[in-house]
């Protein structure tokens, strides 16, 4: 199958607000798939959907549909679908433990035999690249490595379990430039083994490491295509308005214009 | 005759060839000379203050008590007066501040020094009356004061803010100071090692008693520790309920926590006397009146006692349960979203997130409740009150229920061989108390941060 994950028909509102307004997002096997969008738009709601952490908000409401590899998300065991897609939140999230128990918080939440741990915690910190600064220091608290480092043992952390799809939430939103590199550099490590959904501000980013690319405005999908084609030759103004590091402008006439101002108010 | 703005140059220079720069609030002051005459009733003001917190101790203050108030109104009335004659505005709370102590200064001279009788149970000499409102006309008066001589300056407020937070905590102290003072000092005087190691009881074939605190002692470590052994499930069970499962069921719960904690201590005494009653009719030497009322052997047969240390604990548990409870709560209410999230987010089941998560993170919480209960369990004496002997028989589950507080309460007004021998002592019973109460809120501090730390890789509780 091409794609590991499919989103149809996904509505979320909170306490009665509806957030996200019937979006459709194919996720690529294997590939990075980015949300891009202004502030507000609905793609950090949309990615903890994904994995029902939105959930854990009260008064959340999901609708729609979303299939991992046939299976009806919405409808499995939670617990269950979290182990297949994991997440990496914006603020780096370590657990006041060593760095080897953060790394082997989720095997061991799900009861891999000790014997693979050594072996686990090694790959997923290679993995996130990470291995080379923190391998002699696998008993010292996650708390003092740096906020680039913790992020990529979250990175890791997250890897441990074996996700089928790791989703990241503006990973970098925190990151001085040069961990923002390193981070990228882990991601784009990631591509070919992991399938990645990534959230970013960062157009530049977006742009360095996804394979493809939402843009999402007002609670919809805008536009999605392959990466390049948005950035080169996006079918949309509004997503040719955002790429190019404008404001978006909806023309009265357009049908995206009808669509956006259905559900939320636009100035 | 005020110098402000002018030439802009100018001004850094002339603030730089100061030799010295008073604080800001004074050097404001100076632009207005006239507001230095409010120094008076500020001095006089504080003054003022320590006689009346002397007061708290001593009525010797008496004699210069009459004295001070009308001197305080004086200073007050001076300064105001001043103020009129070079700025011409009239300073209105300030005559109400002058008036009110030059009255009370006046009444206090004509009041007879005791007063008898009346619906008052006792004599009060007038100390009682002077003191207070000596306490309140200065500090009043020190704030006004405050504020008028900084008045051009705007932290002059706070500044007169922090004479009206002063006072009261100045009070307080003085109080805590006072009773703690008192216990020490006589409790240290009549202690001996010996009182440790020895429990009351009659020197056998003699008239005469060993005197000592080694069973109210052990008496208050044995009913904290039961007390903890029957509060720590449901407390913390309660506390996680409440936090963690938000529902109907969780707002029972917590009403029944607020509900536990808002009735009278008495109450709860009572109600274990009540359940201590239902082995009356049972023989003394079976299970249940042990097991509710406890006993001691005398050598012939089982003496029934009045309430085991059982049931002392498990209804002294009832009274710390809401601690735990609320604590517990606290602490799990406590963990940042981010970690909740990233437990749940990695596929841990609740349970799991609970167990290596939520609980480390409100350790220093539970730890501290903990520690608080057992304080409470040793000092509420409301619970035991009925039940409780001076435990001349002994310290063990079936036996009566005995601790320091108890023994406080009976060295004043308790049995007679006791009472007679074991007056002179109440101030180390009390003392003792004091210590082993102290000692547990400050290892509760130093556990709360070696918790934080360890738990939360953080030195902030």
């Amino acid at each position: 199958m091409q794609n590991v994950m499919e989103v149809t028909g996904l509505r979320v509102a909170y306490s009665g607000r509806e957030a996200v307004h019937g979006v459709a997002l194919p996720v690529a096997r294997g590939m990075v798939t980015a949300i891009v969008g202004p502030s507000g738009c609905g793609k950090t709601t949309l990615l903890r959907t994904l994995n029902r952490l939105s959930e854990l908000t009260p008064g959340c409401r999901v609708s729609g549909e979303i299939r991992l590899d046939g299976d009806d998300c919405l409808g499995m065991d939670p617990v269950q679908l979290r182990r297949r897609v994991g997440m990496v939140f914006q603020r780096p999230n370590p657990f006041p433990m060593s760095i080897r128990e953060n790394v082997l918080y989720g095997v061991k939440a799900q009861g891999v035999t000790k014997a693979q741990h050594d072996q686990i915690l090694e790959s997923s910190l290679r993995k996130a690249v990470i291995w080379d600064e923190v391998k002699d220091r696998l008993h010292e608290s996650a708390l003092a490595l740096s906020g680039g480092q913790q992020q990529r043992i979250c990175i890791a952390r997250s890897l441990a379990v074996s996700p089928e799809i790791v989703l990241m939430d503006e990973p970098a939103g925190s990151l001085d430039p040069r961990s923002t590199a390193k981070l990228e550099e882990s991601i784009l490590a990631l591509r070919g083994d992991y399938t990645v959904v990534i959230v970013t501000h960062e157009l530049g980013q977006a742009h360095r490491i996804s394979d493809n690319l939402a843009f999402m405005y007002a609670g919809h999908i805008v536009e999605f295509g392959t990466t390049k084609q948005l950035f080169e030759a996006p079918r949309e103004t509004a997503t040719r308005d955002y790429l190019s590091g404008g404001l978006v402008t909806l023309p009265a006439d357009d049908d995206l214009a009808d669509l956006v101002r259905g559900g939320v108010a636009v100035r | 005759m005020t110098v402000y703005g002018g030439d802009a140059t100018a001004a850094p220079t002339t603030s730089s060839a100061r030799r010295f720069r008073l604080p800001a609030g004074l050097d404001e002051a100076r632009q207005h000379p006239e507001s230095l005459v409010y120094a008076l009733p500020l001095a006089v003001g504080i003054i003022g203050l320590f006689v009346s917190l002397l007061a708290v101790v001593s009525n010797a203050t008496d004699g210069i008590m009459s004295a001070l108030l009308v001197l305080l109104g004086l200073a007050q009335a001076a300064a105001v007066a001043v103020r009129r004659a070079r700025t011409g505005s009239l300073d209105r709370l300030g005559v109400g501040l002058a008036l009110l102590p030059l009255v009370t200064g006046l009444l206090n001279a004509l009041m007879p020094v005791w007063t008898f009788g009346y619906d008052l149970n006792g004599i009060l000499h007038r100390t009682v009356f002077s003191g207070p409102a000596l306490f309140v006309f200065a500090t009043a008066i020190s704030a006004l004061s405050i504020r008028r001589l900084l008045v051009a300056a705007p932290s002059g407020q706070d500044l007169a803010l922090g004479a009206v937070f002063m006072g009261p905590i100045l009070l307080a102290v003085m109080g805590f100071l006072f009773v703690l003072v008192g216990i020490v000092v006589n409790g240290a005087s009549k202690f001996q090692l010996s009182m440790l190691t020895t429990a009351w009881g009659q020197i056998p074939g003699q008239n005469a008693y060993n005197v000592g605190y080694l069973n109210n002692i052990l008496g208050t470590f044995l009913l904290i520790g039961l007390t903890l052994l029957f509060a720590i499930l449901p407390g913390v069970g309660a506390g996680v309920f409440m936090s963690e499962y938000p529902g109907r069921l969780a707002r029972v719960i917590n009403f029944c926590a607020t509900m536990l904690r808002g009735i009278a201590i008495f109450i709860i005494g009572a109600a274990a006397i009540g359940v201590v009653h239902l082995a009356d009719a049972f023989d003394s030497n079976s299970f249940l009146s042990l097991l509710l009322r406890g006993g001691w052997d005398d050598g012939t047969r089982i003496q029934a006692q009045r309430g085991s240390f059982v049931l002392a604990a498990f209804f002294m548990a009832m009274l710390v349960m809401p601690i735990i409870a609320r604590l517990t709560e606290e602490g799990l209410r406590s963990v940042p979203r981010e970690m909740r999230e990233g437990s749940v987010g990695l596929g841990a089941t609740d349970g799991y997130s609970l167990r290596r998560i939520l609980l480390p993170w409100a350790a220093p919480n539970v730890m501290t409740a903990l520690i608080l209960a057992g304080a409470e369990a040793a000092g509420a004496l409301a619970v035991i009150w009925f039940m409780a002997s001076v435990g001349q028989h002994g310290v063990n589950l079936f036996s009566s229920v005995t601790d320091l507080d108890f023994a406080v309460f009976a060295s004043i007004y308790g049995p007679r061989p006791y009472y007679d021998t074991m007056l002179e002592n109440q101030d180390v019973g009390a003392l003792l108390l004091l210590v082993l109460t102290i000692s547990l809120t400050l290892i509760a501090m130093l556990l709360q941060r070696r918790f934080a730390k360890r738990y939360r890789g953080s030195i902030t509780a």
